[in-house]
């Protein structure tokens, strides 16, 4: 950061499960060494005098549920200079974002919740549906080591590369043994990498958490999971981290 | 800008305000985390979806969701596992309530007590008990991260056992990670022990899993302080949610009044089942059991930190001698109905869970510790301002704030 003083840094948590603000914690020694000249001047979750403002980086896990929250990302957006999206929910709507808004949200309601129960959340949405956002770091969750490469990116005026390569690439390293040639779903093939293709290294598929890739081929993985199961089993698959983007919007929501 | 220094309590799991009434003296517990509305998302979705899926209520006990989940689908097919998988699965919830505690006592309660305004202070203040606190949290994590791939949000449980087992080598090592914590988790409990615990005496009903056989972890019945308790698939029966206007999580009582899960009710209720070590840190403490101050929960909290690594030190010898060779099983998915439980690190956990004839998911119900304790909350937190009236506004305010944080509310689970 080129201005003057120690960058301010303020780190806020919508509706999610605080899974992400967890892993940063879980940095350790290493999140007080990234931290060294840095101020935190607002997080509610460690601390209680709390700062409104301006930051030089604003760290957002969760996504705005609530039209308060939605009110409260604008606000931050205008007082930070930039703003990084932290985790699935932050950048994809993330498990929230699996109940469809205009039919599935008003029948779930009544299904939770006992009867005059008055709804606050209308939608699950990423941050970027909202405001513009600089940064994102993706998973479910976010893995520590990622956190760190941003931030120490950020912190050194640099620009943090995205992730551009899918999921297969790192199961290649790994030798992982290919689910999908071996007629076993998978959306490694079209979600963005940096986990390490950690379920599918530990026996389990990949579910998507880390976002749809650049480029990846949505349609032509759709259809070849169509052979394989059911397509409503396909379309749960895919309504998991990527209900937010145009590929599924155009392929089940018309 | 108001809003960017939320009114929300700081320093507890997700957004909530205790909103005081100093006319009338009461108090609401105001709960302002969205609806994400899993159990009606879960319904028609896939076995693996039921396991992966809800652990993503909660960041801080993903371990307990992920096994109470796997419990109910189990229950729900007769499932029996083998005795490694059950040790393994109770190493991992030993793991999971050694992080969570080790994060809620030292970064969200000990400032209140060392009067600081952030965690992050200790580390150049009391850099000792700083590392000290960070070496609990990182043997907690490294449990979990040995068994389940990592320490947020495993992978590797699934119905019948694990997707993949750890190695007794590696089993080994973690062994001498908690062999060296040890003597950390005594120093917590002796620090957790010296606190001047604000003055509060409210019994209530007292419930946790009787343990088979041991504290914590898994059971089949509900133990009460009150009465004779209940079997766990009749729980819905006994535990009631409604609603409240100003919260977005339901509240529960039992027979019309307000109870208690969680680290005080375990040792309330089971402390004879305490590791040696526990159970001498909790004699020599003076603290009388059972003890109906609420404050006491962190220090139960401690209590139990301990316990918990002398459980997880005999429980890899055992597993150690073991083959770990037995950790998978083949199922064919039928229709069922079942209902699950864990101790998790807030309390009683409670999952059920029906399964269709197509393999899905056709029923999904969950009740998580903080629901379960938030009447409670109130009746404390009534209690407090009884006991305080005459003193200052602020100073009463630090001490509601104080009895909330003391509790350990995981508002993010609350609302699930």
């Amino acid at each position: 950061m080129k201005k003057a003083g120690n960058p301010k840094i303020a780190i806020f948590d919508f509706t999610d499960c605080e899974g992400c603000e967890v892993e940063l914690i879980n940095l350790k020694e290493r999140l007080l060494d990234l931290l060294r000249g840095v101020e935190i001047v607002n997080w509610r979750l460690a601390k209680e005098g709390n700062d409104p403002g301006p930051f030089d980086i604003a760290i957002i896990e969760g996504t705005p549920v609530t039209p308060s929250e939605q009110g409260l990302l604008r606000q931050i957006r205008q007082r930070s200079e930039k703003i990084v999206a932290l985790g699935a929910c932050a950048c994809t709507g993330g498990i929230p974002a699996i109940v469809e808004d205009k039919k599935e949200r008003p029948r779930f309601f009544e299904s939770v919740y006992p009867k005059g129960y008055e709804p606050r959340g209308n939608e699950a949405k990423p941050l970027s549906h909202y405001v513009r956002v600089d940064h994102q770091i993706n998973g479910c969750p976010v893995d520590k080591l990622e956190i760190a490469r941003y931030l120490a990116g950020l912190l050194l005026g640099q620009d943090p590369e995205d992730r551009d390569f899918p999921v297969c690439l790192e199961c290649k390293i790994n030798d992982n043994r290919c689910l999908l040639e071996n007629d076993r779903p998978c959306l490694g093939p079209i979600t963005r990498g940096g986990c390490g293709a950690f379920c599918v290294s530990y026996g389990k598929r990949c579910y998507g958490c880390y976002g749809l890739v650049k480029d990846g081929n949505f349609n032509a993985l759709a259809d070849r999971l169509n052979a394989l199961q059911d397509p409503a089993e396909t379309e749960r698959m895919l309504n998991m981290y990527m209900r937010e983007t145009e590929e599924y919007e155009k392929r089940y929501m018309k | 800008m108001k809003d960017l220094v939320p009114q929300y309590i700081s320093k507890i799991e997700g957004h909530g305000t205790l909103r005081i009434n100093y006319t009338s003296d009461s108090a609401a517990m105001q709960i302002h985390e969205g609806e994400r509305l899993f159990e009606a998302m879960l319904v028609g979705r896939s076995i693996d979806d039921a396991i992966f899926i809800p652990q993503r209520i909660c960041g801080v006990c993903p371990t307990a969701h992920c096994l109470a989940a796997i419990d109910a689908i189990e229950d729900s097919q007769g499932i029996r596992v083998s005795k490694t998988v059950s040790d393994l699965r109770k190493l991992m919830l030993a793991g999971q309530a050694i992080q969570s505690h080790a994060l809620h006592l030292f970064f969200l309660v000990a400032p209140d007590y060392a009067d600081v305004d952030s965690a992050l202070e200790f580390a150049e203040r009391s850099p000792g008990m700083f590392h000290m606190a960070l070496r609990l949290k990182k043997a907690g994590d490294n449990i979990v991260e040995v068994i389940g791939g990592r320490p947020v949000h495993p992978i590797t449980p699934e119905i019948g056992g694990f997707s993949k087992a750890p190695t007794i080598l590696q089993l080994a090592g973690l062994r001498d990670e908690l062999e060296q914590a040890l003597s950390d988790a005594m120093e917590c409990a002796d620090m957790f022990t010296g606190f001047g615990y604000p003055e509060l005496e409210n019994p209530t009903q007292y419930l946790c899993l009787e343990g088979e056989p041991e504290y914590g972890f898994f059971g089949k019945n509900i133990v009460n302080s009150k009465d004779s308790g209940f079997p766990l698939n009749e729980y819905a029966n006994h535990i009631k949610e409604y609603i409240k206007p100003y919260s977005t999580a339901k509240f529960a009582n039992m027979r019309g009044r307000g109870f208690m899960v969680g680290a005080i009710s375990r040792i309330n209720m089971l402390s004879e089942k305490l590791k040696p070590l526990a159970s001498k840190a909790l004699k020599d403490s003076g603290v009388r059991i059972p003890t109906y101050n609420s404050f006491h929960n962190n220090f139960a909290q401690a209590i139990e930190t301990l316990h918990f690594i002398e459980d997880a030190i005999s429980r890899i010898d055992g597993l150690t001698e073991g083959d770990l060779s037995d950790t998978r099983q083949e199922t064919k998915i039928r229709e069922g109905l079942g209902f699950g439980a864990v101790e998790a690190p807030r309390g009683t956990l409670y999952y059920t869970y029906g399964v269709g004839a197509d393999e899905k998911i056709s029923q999904c119900n969950i009740i998580t510790p903080t629901v379960q304790n938030l009447t409670n909350i109130e009746s404390d937190a009534q209690c407090l301002l009884d006991i305080t009236q005459g003193k200052e506004r602020a100073e009463r305010e630090r001490l509601l704030e104080m009895l909330v944080r003391a509790y350990d509310p995981c508002i993010t689970c609350s609302v699930h």
